[in-house]
């Protein structure tokens, strides 16, 4: 874990630049859960909904819902597959996801159906998490969206 | 460049007005609809309709019984927030576009660029009112409408205000369960109007729902130096609309759905030297989702309310609490000359007790209001 700012960052993980979904990539299985800046973003988070077991999403597509302070929107999957776990804790409390965000605040376990098309799509490595990370800081920071 | 499109709508039944919502946002995925331009919607609903927000327990919220009663609609909507009370005073703004038509990066863009209009609008009309940070808009520390946003899996989005021309409080204390049921009537009304306002109590003069929209699309089209072409809603389009309504807005499972998150509610009483101080919470998980704070000092309320609005959605921590009292408080005593503050102290352990009860009984809430007491404490 590196620490940037106030934020703790996991670089064992892929992230999608876009979503800002990390993956903990274990085979053909991955762990999906938000990066600690998205849930800064956002406030608190008060409820999540997951489609449910078996559901298969492509990347970009939705599978669930979640309400933070400031919207509804759906959870759009950093990569495809289909879901075999889903985190009930943080269904009961979808605070985790801002307090223990790469902990108790893991959202589903997908397993992945289109791993090598997609994996490289997405941000790894000590140095690329960090620049990328410093840089979607500075830009949240720049634009005033840190919420306080 | 593309006009964008105006529709004007009136009486509206909860399904219908929540499914026309819904297949206007539709019209802008990013599939088959990317370039449609974007749409706003000025429109109010049927006396009455009593809406929840997405992921509410209903049963917690309003009253099923007496809005059946009283013939009043109620449903579900996309958005998030709190339980509202629409009818024929009350405006709802709903803008769709997409990212394509309209670029953002941050839900808080949204909020600020898509609420401007109605600020500016507001302010023709002779009233300053400024963007609140829980997504309110308020006058003087009185919420004058509320906003919310709604993501569809495709991009699409819409943003929705709820605008008050005016309101009937007598009508809110029959639907709504708010947790100042058991006051006197004089005590309900005061503790609502310092809370809320709307237009037409702001104003000496009274506005008319017809020169209220059109003084918020005029706004929206300068904001967006944009021109807007009226375009009603066709056949074609009510039957998709009619379609969706008794899918999903006139569908029980949708109504009455349950999130897995519980509500839990609480209270405490305290004695101070400023009066007796009652103070109600909810809680979804661990976040607060609504605190009311009574008590023997109504010339105090504005700065309880301005403390509820600031909690509202926040995380149950008591040193975050306590910031939050310590502002609130500190603005308000240099505001005010009142010598018989309540102690920062004694708000910030009255909230706390009440969550921790509220914790303590962790359960749903079929039976009652997730705001109203089990019993007096």
């Amino acid at each position: 874990m590196e620490k940037i700012d106030k934020y703790e960052i996991n670089q064992n993980y892929y992230y999608d630049a876009d979503s800002h979904f990390w993956v903990d990539l274990n085979g053909s299985e991955a762990r999906i859960g938000m990066s600690p800046l998205v849930q800064e973003t956002s406030g608190s988070f008060v409820a999540v909904v997951f489609d449910g077991l078996d559901t298969e999403v492509k990347r970009g597509q939705s599978f669930g819902n979640i309400e933070a302070e400031k919207h509804v929107g759906p959870l759009n999957a950093p990569v495809s597959g289909v879901v075999t776990e889903i985190n009930e804790k943080v269904q009961e409390n979808p605070r985790l996801i801002n307090t223990d965000p790469y902990g108790e605040g893991w959202l589903v376990k997908l397993k992945l159906t289109n791993k090598d098309e997609e994996i490289p799509k997405l941000i790894f490595g000590d140095d690329d998490i960090v620049s990328w990370f410093k840089s979607e800081l500075k830009k949240f920071e720049d634009k005033g969206w840190i919420a306080q | 460049m593309k006009n964008w499109r105006y529709i004007d709508q009136k009486e509206m039944s909860a399904s219908k007005g929540l499914a026309t919502d819904e297949y206007l946002t539709n019209l802008h995925t990013n599939e088959v609809g990317s370039e449609y331009p974007a749409i706003l919607r000025l429109y109010n609903y049927k006396d009455h309709s009593v809406l929840v927000g997405r992921f509410q327990d209903i049963n917690a919220e309003i009253d099923i019984d007496k809005c059946k009663e009283l013939d009043f609609g109620f449903g579900r909507r996309l958005t998030g927030g709190g339980a509202i009370l629409m009818g024929a005073n009350q405006l709802g703004i709903c803008f769709t576009t997409s990212q394509q038509e309209f670029p953002w990066e941050h839900i808080s863009e949204l909020y600020t660029k898509l609420s401007a209009p109605i600020l500016d609008a507001l302010k023709e009309l002779g009233i300053e009112a400024t963007f609140r940070s829980k997504n309110d808009l308020e006058v003087e520390g009185k919420k004058i409408a509320g906003l919310g946003v709604y993501i569809s899996p495709n991009g699409a989005i819409q943003f929705h205000a709820s605008l008050l021309l005016d309101f009937d409080i007598d009508v809110m204390l029959k639907v709504l369960k708010i947790p100042i049921q058991k006051y006197s009537d004089k005590r309900k009304i005061a503790s609502i109007e310092q809370r809320l306002t709307s237009i037409n109590r702001e104003l000496s003069t009274e506005v008319n729902m017809t020169d209220l929209k059109s003084v918020i699309l005029r706004k929206y089209a300068e904001a967006f130096d944009k021109s807007f072409e009226a375009q009603n809603i066709s056949t074609e389009e009510q039957k998709l609309i009619d379609h969706i309504a008794s899918e999903t807005y006139e569908n029980e499972n949708w109504i009455f759905q349950r999130s897995p998150q519980a509500d839990m509610t609480g209270v405490s009483l305290k004695k101070t030297p400023a009066g007796l101080l009652r103070t109600y919470i909810g809680l979804k998980g661990e976040n607060i989702k609504s605190v009311l704070i009574t008590g023997d000092f109504l010339d105090q309320e504005e700065m309880l309310s301005e403390i509820e609005s600031k909690l509202k959605w926040s995380p149950l921590d008591k040193e975050h609490i306590a910031q939050v009292v310590d502002k609130v408080v500190l603005e308000y005593s240099s505001n005010n000359s009142s010598s018989h503050l309540l102690g920062n102290d004694d708000i910030v352990n009255a909230i706390w007790i009440a969550s921790q009860r509220a914790l303590a009984e962790k359960r749903y809430t079929y039976n009652g209001s997730c705001y109203y007491p089990k019993a007096e404490v």
